[in-house]
């Protein structure tokens, strides 16, 4: 059993399902949000679209991490992990680089989809205001990016570490 | 424990909205403004009340509209039991009600308020066949206890005492089981203070102790049954009493018990829905539709003195000085 490949594959998959769990949760809370706001006055469809697609970016943060974790590993090019006591510590360093966007980007598409439920309740009450509920709502996605950030520049600098 | 918040989404946005149509003090002044009662139900119709065929009937009109907000809540809620204890004392009122029309030859449902978590046609057929067993717990053995005291003694009060107490201790034990801490605080509120009125008028009235002891129910956390009882046995009655309400968390509403029972009762409403400002605006879980309902109930409240107030001829300033706090 190649354990590093087992790991770093570990890494990758959470990165992209954590996500996705968390930025459907967030997307489909938010929605579910707006159809009552919808069914009541259907032409603030446009301002709830926004707040509703906030928390689904992710997603796709988490996505990208985990295509670019499989081009670094051998899957989709790059290096393949060695059988090797030194493949399973270069695995477990992309398990761990996968984390910031698997735990960050979970926590923050939650968050953002609360923020984003205020400002449903905002722009039903005042449409006039829907800046101020897509600004809130967007302030968490900072975070997700700091994440995504963070992960990307560890998964992209392991393969140059010399062993 | 209730379902997870998050699946109050769509139940939250939508009591939102329909907060947006709830009645604000500038539209109560207009309410106050209008002319007869006949204006005040068509300002009721223009914002989309239903009605009933006999606009004459302000309960029908009220019943209906507040059975609305009810069944809407019920609908969209992840898990409508929760809010059950909001309504348990329509169903408490029912059955009391129910049994007195039958031993009077009145109609049984004649008196029956909106909305209740027992269908009031199967309440109505319970009563009137006499098969109390289709009831649901308690109310089956309550009714039988209560009809039969009523067949052998007659004795009213003592069928509205053991009513009343059992429809406290039920509103407190569905209300702890609801694991909400909103809903919780709200119905201690409502019992307590309902405690506190039956243990004044009792020991106005003169009575004992031993009737204290049957009148009040258990399971209060803000105030102590065995102290109020003990109030009743003592050689100062009402001071005893005043004098532990003052050591209470409902001490400032101790002034008005004295003066006048309305001003008491428009109090404890004002008193319950500050509690709900808090969570007025939380995105999710069971608190603003907690929030929502007893809104309603406050803009019912208000309404139903103002169309009294327009049927007797009341005076603005008089009728003013009763509205509740809204939920605003």
């Amino acid at each position: 059993m190649n354990w590093g490949m087992l790991l770093a594959l570990f890494g990758a998959g959470l990165a992209v399902t954590t996500n996705c769990f968390g930025s459907s949760k967030g997307v489909g809370m938010v929605a579910e949000a707006a159809s009552p706001v919808i069914t009541e006055d259907s032409s603030k469809f446009g301002k709830l679209l926004v707040l509703m697609l906030l928390p689904g970016s992710q997603g796709l943060y988490g996505l990208v991490i985990t295509i670019l974790s499989l081009t670094q590993i051998g899957v989709l090019g790059g290096e393949v992990i060695p059988n090797s006591a030194a493949g399973v510590a270069r695995g477990a360093l992309f398990l761990i680089a996968c984390l910031p966007m698997a735990l960050g980007g979970l926590a923050s598409a939650l968050l953002q989809a609360r923020v984003a439920l205020t400002g449903v309740n905002l722009i039903s009450k005042r449409p006039q205001d829907s800046g101020k509920a897509v600004t809130s709502a967007s302030l968490v996605e900072l975070y997700a990016l700091l994440s995504f950030v963070t992960s990307l520049l560890m998964v992209m600098s392991i393969n140059s570490i010399k062993w | 424990m209730g379902p997870s918040i998050s699946k109050y989404a769509y139940a939250v946005s939508g009591a939102h909205v329909y907060e947006k149509y709830f009645f604000r003090k500038s539209d109560m002044d207009k309410l106050l403004a209008a002319p007869t009662y006949e204006a005040v139900v068509a300002i009721l119709q223009e914002r989309g009340w239903p009605m009933p065929e006999d606009t004459r009937d302000s309960g029908k009109i009220l019943d209906l509209e507040l059975s609305r907000a009810w069944d809407w809540m019920q609908k969209s809620s992840p898990d409508p039991t929760i809010f059950r204890s909001l309504v348990l004392r329509n169903d408490y009122h029912n059955l009391k009600a129910g049994i007195k029309c039958l031993l009077s030859d009145f109609e049984v449902d004649q008196q029956f308020c909106k909305p209740s978590s027992i269908d009031p046609s199967l309440m109505k057929e319970a009563i009137e066949t006499h098969s109390f067993d289709q009831l649901p717990a308690p109310f089956n053995s309550l009714a039988e206890e209560v009809y039969d005291l009523l067949v052998r003694t007659g004795d009213g009060q003592m069928a509205d005492v053991l009513i009343d107490r059992k429809c406290l201790e039920e509103i407190t034990k569905e209300a702890e089981s609801s694991g909400c801490d909103l809903l919780k605080e709200e119905m201690e509120i409502y019992t307590a203070t309902c405690n506190i009125k039956t243990a004044f008028r009792a020991i106005k009235t003169g009575k004992d102790s031993s009737f204290l002891e049957k009148a009040l129910s258990d399971g209060n956390r803000t105030i102590s049954k065995e102290k109020l009882v003990a109030c009743a046995g003592a050689e100062k009655k009402m001071e005893e009493l005043l004098s532990y309400l003052s050591t209470t968390s409902y001490s400032s509403g101790t002034k008005y018990l004295s003066s006048s029972p309305a001003d008491y009762e428009k109090w404890v409403d004002d008193q319950m829905i500050s509690l709900l400002i808090p969570t007025k605006y939380s995105p999710l879980g069971p608190e603003p539709m907690i929030g929502f309902y007893l809104g309603k109930e406050a803009e019912i409240r208000n309404v139903r003195i103002v169309l009294a107030a327009k049927q007797n001829n009341l005076p603005l300033d008089v009728v003013s000085k009763r509205l509740r706090r809204l939920y605003e």
